[in-house]
């Protein structure tokens, strides 16, 4: 009975496939031709499978990933600014950029690369489609060195610490997060063993439906960012990531929000290495106080399961339980050892000022350190869902009181004036353009 | 009681003249008192007879003598051997001689002692004519019934390979209620989990499992074998272990062959009835879990009231169309309309267990040339037990840190449901036709919840499962044997066997609710497993057809069996998984503290609230075939009187696909092969017996046998064990494994129920199949060859009527395996070298049995189970280990009167628990409390 049901059904699938007309050849990428649809203004092309030399896609077209869409070595795939690509919601539609495939979004402020949903504007939301995994060569601390992706979204790892997977700048990843195998629901950018000879430069990841952006090992280095409305946690990193961060801001809302940053070295095993133990430089980390969505928005930062990590500049407001927790004994080994530490940081307006849930704070060292401060920083709007306004005022606690921590001078860091993402004058907005905040 | 028998020279006797025989017997020993010249209804009519039943045997192989004549001296009255050597004959009450004559062999005589009300059993060999070293052999006295203790040792001393076994009067006794539990008793064997056995610390891809000699479909969707606590006692007449290979079975051997005997033809009248009860200490009339179920659930059929609503396609996923691509999906008021098909019913609520029930009913009888066996049971259980469970991760210093902490609660409820039907037509003594049906049904509903902290979420959380599973196995059996004296003593027999497995778990659900404080109401949580429901439903189907022809001859006057023969088997697999989630797109204003059925009415369902969402993978659809295609070719060789050789050689050739979609495409070309196997081989087997006395053997063997990689450890592509389960990729680069075999026995029957065994064993394994562990998030399981494993062992076995009051018997195991596994091989598993996971250096049965009176019984009977690694740990986490546990049970057994029998049993006495063990710590425990049951059995004859 099986059968007959299922030739039946292949035959119904392939009906409802037969307007767009795809070629389906396994192993390697279609782009299909272009087709129009009413009501849309460009022509609509569908790409599927295996891309192994390259591609280049225009700002003419609409594009369309049905089911996995892979970069695989040797491939590259070119993406014009300006031009928007869907994730298809009925195939599980998602972009993977396989170890030594490239991909090359370059935007501009003016005319961003938008990868969103399939679904009409006003009826999008997070889980639309599966976002974008980005598998390369640096080094992890997975026993082996090598790790799988999840939903057989092939190896990652290595041991080339400049590997290069390609350009993200200025572009925007909405409404992903798709669960794409049973349990396993996508980050808006996975990085996984992505080494630093990559470029993330302004990057805004919008509604996602698990984290926002996650590292999984290596040593990319990332700019820019703008996290808002994601699910789960807003930065996630684990087995071993070390790269730098400087400007990001991460924007929650309590329907269902996690953690602010969610950092472990390995979930497992608290000790394997090389360990988590990025450098992260002017944060602004807003939680959504209100009960209005929910009750969700926790914890600004919850370091745990052995990571290290240097956090300077940071603004913390808005979480309902914690502003920060330090969990399991390898973390606070590393917070005791000094390898672990968040300095020249305003913790505002979270549920309890910035104990952890584990240990007292008198058993962290930075924690009774000056230039952590328990006020209001004296941003302008930071909790607007949909038009924020994350600056602080011009000599406010973040913009010019407290006198930020100076980051090593090594050519990707700059040196600020201010705690937190954003300069006091506006006209130094890097969000201001390219970044949007429509809910829907 | 003994016989003697004793040798004289016989005259050649024409075994084609005795065809022609006015009874025609349907069945083994269901033959009727037969005489030439006396009809057979007049004859069961005479008073005072009483019936005499046995096999007529080749003294130095074994081998069953079709046809042959026996005696009543004095008289006219003969019965003529079936098929299978047996006979019955009824004789008047004090002593009798039997004669029995055979062209080629020397004539026997077997003195007989019949007294009224006691059925006789007389086994006769007979040994070649020019056989020089004639030998006396005892011939044992047991009752007719093949599934007594003392019947299953006798056909163990007679047996070419060493086995173990196991009959029905046996397990009544030890009051075990299916093929599972009742071969936990049996020396080196092990039952893990549901119904998986263990021979000789292999795990369930190691054994197989024939009924009535054909191979059987599962119920499994990642498995090829099939649970044994399907199969009901009261179906089974014996079930047998063959521990070393022949020829004449499926090369796929390492641990064991399960080989279930359904129930045979009874060599008299047979109406019996049973009805039981019994109860639970901490499930009967206790608190437990439940909630609204199917009207038919008692009975085990509940998929039809779960079905998958008519409304829902069958044939596409259900999930939204897009703006660019609007064909392709639903609509949002599709959606919208498929979310209110479905029940709307997720929680648990508290009820009271209810008491186990049982009833079943056996007839069997002969009717001319037909026999009919039938047999019904029906079994209802329930089980409530909390389960503590711990996940750790490795923190500083490398100190196990509690990270996952819940505590479960399961109710369960399980009807199981078997019927025989067995039906044989005997054209004349030597031709015999058999049709045989069986089926077995079990549903199981699981009412699950837990609750604890999940540091993975930082929350506290509860959640609630329903589940029902319901497993059914048919099987149908057309088989025929044939014996032609006149074609050298040919016997050809042949089976066609059709047999469909099936499981459903039908609309399985789930919903989590959480909390940051406890002290807080929890709320419903977004989270994958919640308001998650899943279907689905497996078919396996196995056509196993089979030819063996066996000719006895004489060499030298020695007798020489030849025997060959063909095997064909198809297995055909389909399986579907269907997943759903009501997904919250909008929670705002709702009160998520509400129960399911509020949060999930169908006001809340639609695109402003909770959205259907399908999850379904493509690789939840897959079908698989495999075929096997075998020829033998064994002789079994009387060297001398006391040395018996067997020793042939199989060629299998072996092919296996599994299709399914492929993950990433929408497209779906069922022909398209995905995976395949295809290997052909020789499997040499030896077999040694010698008989140092006629009551014992010392036996050696060696063989080659193949392990073959199951479905879907072949597919190259993720799939997710069914429930709960890790994910799982199947590898295209597996290999068989081979394995050598070699095993010693020596064994004394020193009398009928008594033996005394020692064995040893060791096989080791070219490229085994091993599961091993992938660095994905959250860690995969994989398949691949390990460069090589290894498994020896000691086997002890005792049984011995100390006083006639007083019974005893105890077997041991020692088994000692190990995996060695590459470090690239491993990936992130942390033991490198370890024994082989489910297996138990120690195994130990004890049992006493105390006849008190004439009419009353007690026996007892211990089971220890040793150690055990269940889960290989991963990333420095060290392996979980079952420990050791003790059962002891008491089965206290009464004749009421000549035709009623109460049995009064007291399961785990001592109510130890089942505790794992990680590290140091204690990682999982609970127990099942005591059961106390009772029975009553009506025998009508």
């Amino acid at each position: 009975m099986f059968r007959s049901l299922r030739v039946l059904g292949l035959a119904l699938a392939v009906a409802a496939l037969a307007l767009t007309q795809q070629p389906t050849l396994l192993g390697q990428t279609v782009i299909g031709p272009a087709f129009t649809v009413p009501g849309i203004d460009k022509p609509i092309r569908v790409i599927q499978g295996r891309l192994s030399t390259t591609l280049n896609l225009t700002n003419d077209h609409y594009y369309v990933l049905r089911g996995a869409v892979f970069v695989a070595e040797g491939g590259v795939l070119n993406i014009q600014a300006g031009t928007t690509v869907a994730g298809e919601l009925a195939t599980l539609g998602t972009l993977i950029v396989e170890r030594g495939g490239r991909l090359n979004a370059v935007g501009t402020a003016a005319q961003p690369i938008v990868m969103t949903s399939d679904q009409a504007i006003g009826n999008r939301n997070r889980g639309d489609w599966g976002g974008l995994i980005i598998n390369g060569r640096a080094p992890l601390n997975v026993p082996g060195g090598i790790g799988i992706g999840e939903g057989d979204t092939g190896e990652y790892g290595g041991n080339d610490v400049n590997d290069n997977s390609g350009i993200l700048r200025y572009v925007r990843v909405e409404f992903a997060g798709i669960e794409f195998s049973p349990d396993n629901e996508l980050n808006g950018i996975a990085f996984q063993g992505v080494g630093r000879g990559t470029t993330v430069d302004y990057v805004q990841v919008k509604m996602n439906r698990d984290d926002g952006v996650e590292f999984f090992g290596g040593t990319v280095d990332i700019k820019h960012i703008v996290l808002n409305g994601i699910r789960d946690d807003s930065l996630d990193w684990t087995f071993g990531w070390s790269g730098r961060v400087q400007y990001l801001v991460a924007q929650q809302r309590g329907d269902d929000a996690d953690m602010g940053i969610e950092a472990d070295n390995n979930d497992i095993n608290n000790n394997l290495l090389p360990r988590s133990n990025p450098t992260i430089y002017n944060l602004t980390l807003v939680g959504d106080p209100s009960t209005t969505f929910g009750n969700e928005s926790n914890i600004g930062m919850l370091l745990r399961r052995g990571t290290a990590t240097t956090i300077r500049n940071a603004v913390v407001v808005g979480f309902k339980s914690w502003g920060l927790d330090i969990n399991g004994s390898a973390s606070l080994a590393q917070a005791q050892a000094g390898e672990l530490s968040v300095r020249n940081s305003i913790f505002f307006g979270n549920g309890i000022v910035r104990a952890g849930a584990q240990y007292s704070p008198a058993s962290i060292p930075f924690m009774n350190d000056s230039t952590i401060r328990n006020a209001d920083p004296g941003l302008i709007d930071p909790f607007n869902l949909t038009a924020p306004n994350f600056r602080p005022t011009l000599g406010s606690l973040a913009g010019g009181q407290l006198a930020p921590a100076t980051p090593p001078n090594d050519g990707f860091f700059e040196v600020t004036t201010f705690i937190g993402a954003f300069s006091p004058d506006p006209e130094q907005d890097w969000t201001r353009g390219w970044t949007d905040f429509t809910l829907r | 009681m003994m016989l003697r028998l004793a040798a004289r020279p016989s005259r050649l006797l024409s075994l084609a003249a005795l065809v022609i025989t006015p009874l025609l017997v349907p069945a083994p020993a269901l033959a009727q008192p037969t005489g030439a010249s006396v009809p057979a209804t007049s004859q069961a009519k005479r008073t005072g007879r009483v019936r005499v039943t046995g096999r007529v045997l080749d003294q130095q192989n074994a081998v069953p003598l079709p046809g042959v004549p026996v005696e009543l001296v004095g008289t006219t009255d003969v019965a003529y051997t079936d098929v299978d050597g047996r006979y019955a004959l009824d004789v008047p009450a004090g002593p009798q001689t039997l004669k029995v004559v055979m062209g080629g062999y020397v004539e026997r005589t077997v003195s007989v002692q019949a007294e009224p009300g006691t059925p006789v059993t007389a086994d006769v060999g007979l040994a070649m004519e020019g056989f020089s070293e004639a030998v006396t052999v005892s011939a044992d006295v047991t009752d007719a019934n093949s599934s007594t203790a003392e019947a299953q040792l006798l056909e163990r001393k007679r047996s070419a390979v060493v086995s173990d076994n196991i009959g029905a009067e046996e397990m009544k006794a030890n009051n075990d209620s299916n093929a599972a539990t009742g071969l936990s008793r049996v020396t080196g064997l092990s039952v893990v989990g549901d119904g998986y056995v263990f021979v000789r610390g292999l795990g369930e891809r190691y054994s197989s499992t024939t009924l009535g000699g054909v191979s059987l479909p599962t119920t499994e969707p990642e498995r090829r074998v099939v649970s044994l606590d399907l199969f009901p006692a009261g179906l089974i007449d014996n079930v047998k272990v063959a521990k070393t290979y022949a020829v004449d079975q499926s090369a796929e051997f390492a641990g064991g062959l399960v080989q279930i005997e359904p129930l045979k033809f009874p060599s008299r009248p047979v109406f019996d009835v049973s009805l039981g009860a019994g109860f639970n200490d901490q499930t009967t009339f206790d608190d437990v879990l439940g909630y609204r179920g199917g009207s038919n659930d008692f009975w085990g059929f509940g998929t039809s009231a779960r079905a998958l609503p008519g409304a829902l396609p069958n044939s596409r996923v259900i999930r939204g169309a897009g703006r660019f691509t609007p064909d392709v999906g639903f609509t949002q008021a599709q959606l919208e309309q498929f979310g209110e098909s479905f029940s709307n019913n997720w929680s648990l609520a508290p009820r009271t267990g209810d008491p186990n029930q049982s009833f079943g009913a056996v007839f069997g009888d002969r009717f001319g040339k037909f026999g009919v066996v039938a047999s019904y049971s029906q079994n209802y259980r329930e089980q409530y037990y909390q389960d503590k469970q711990i996940t750790y991760v490795l923190g500083q210093n490398d100190a196990l840190e509690n990270f996952v902490d819940y505590d479960f609660d399961y109710a369960t409820k399980r009807s199981t449901m078997g019927v025989v039907a067995n039906l044989a037509y005997q054209f004349t003594p030597t031709q015999r036709l058999s049709f045989e049906n069986f089926l077995t049904n079990n549903g199981e509903d699981e009412a699950r919840a837990y609750s604890g902290f999940n540091g993975e979420a930082g929350r506290f959380q509860r959640a609630q499962r329903l589940f029902w599973t319901e497993e059914r196995i048919t099987s149908n059996n057309v088989s025929g044997d044939h014996f032609f004296s006149s074609l050298s003593n040919s016997h050809i027999d042949w089976r066609i066997g059709y047999g469909v497995g099936n499981r459903d778990e039908p609309d399985l659900r789930e919903t989590i609710y959480q909390a940051i404080n406890p002290a807080n109401a929890y709320e419903f949580a977004d989270l994958s497993q919640s308001g998650f429901r899943m279907f689905n439903a497996l078919e396996d189907t196995t056509i196993d057809g089979q030819v063996n022809w066996s000719v006895l001859a004489s060499a030298k006057g020695r007798p020489v069996q030849f025997k060959t023969g063909f095997a064909y088997l198809d297995r055909e697999r389909d399986f579907r998984s269907r997943r759903f989630r009501l997904v919250p797109l909008n929670l705002t204003g709702l009160d998520l503290t509400a129960p399911a059925e509020t949060l999930f009415s169908p006001a809340n369902i639609g695109p402003n609230r909770f959205e259907l969402k399908e999850e379904t993978r493509t690789t939840d659809f897959y079908d698989a075939t495999q075929k096997v295609a075998a020829g033998y070719a064994m002789v079994d060789l009387a060297m001398s009187s006391r040395l018996r050789l067997i020793g042939g050689v199989r060629v299998e050739q072996f092919q296996q696909e599994v299709n399914t979609r492929d993950l990433f495409s929408l497209s779906f070309d069922p022909t398209v092969i995905q995976a395949r196997l295809d290997e052909t081989n020789l499997f040499p087997s030896v077999n040694v017996v010698y008989a140092l006395t006629p009551a014992s053997n010392f036996r050696v063997g060696f063989s080659q046998t193949a392990n073959r990689p199951e479905f879907r450890e072949l597919a190259p592509f993720e799939f997710t064990d069914v429930v709960g389960g890790r994910a799982s990729v199947g590898n295209p680069d597996l290999q068989q494994a081979l394995i050598q075999n070699v095993d010693v026995r020596y064994e004394i029957f020193p009398r009928a129920e008594e033996v005394f065994a020692v064995s040893f064993f060791y096989k080791n394994f070219d490229n085994p199949i091993e599961r091993v562990l992938e660095p994905t998030a959250n860690i995969r399981t994989s398949y691949d060859n390990a460069d090589s494993a290894r498994n020896v062992g000691i086997e002890l076995e005792a049984r011995k009527r100390l006083a006639p009051w007083f019974y005893v018997g105890a077997n041991y195991s020692y088994i000692n395996s190990r995996v060695t596994l590459t470090p690239a091989l491993a990936q992130v598993q942390t033991s490198l070298e370890r024994p082989l996971a489910g297996q138990s250096d120690n195994l130990l049965n004890v049992m006493a049995e105390v006849r008190i009176g004439a009419a009353a019984s007690v026996r007892a009977l211990y089971n220890f189970v040793g150690d055990r690694i269940t889960d290989v740990g991963a990333s420095g986490l060290p392996d979980i280990i079952q420990v050791g546990r003790n059962q002891l049970d008491l089965v206290y057994s009464q004749r009421i009167f000549s035709k009623l029998t109460l049995r009064a049993s007291a399961d785990n006495l001592t109510n130890d628990p089942y505790e794992f063990t990680q590290g140091d710590l204690r990682q999982r425990f609970y127990d099942l409390g005591r059961t106390f049951s009772f029975s009553f059995t009506f025998s009508a004859f």
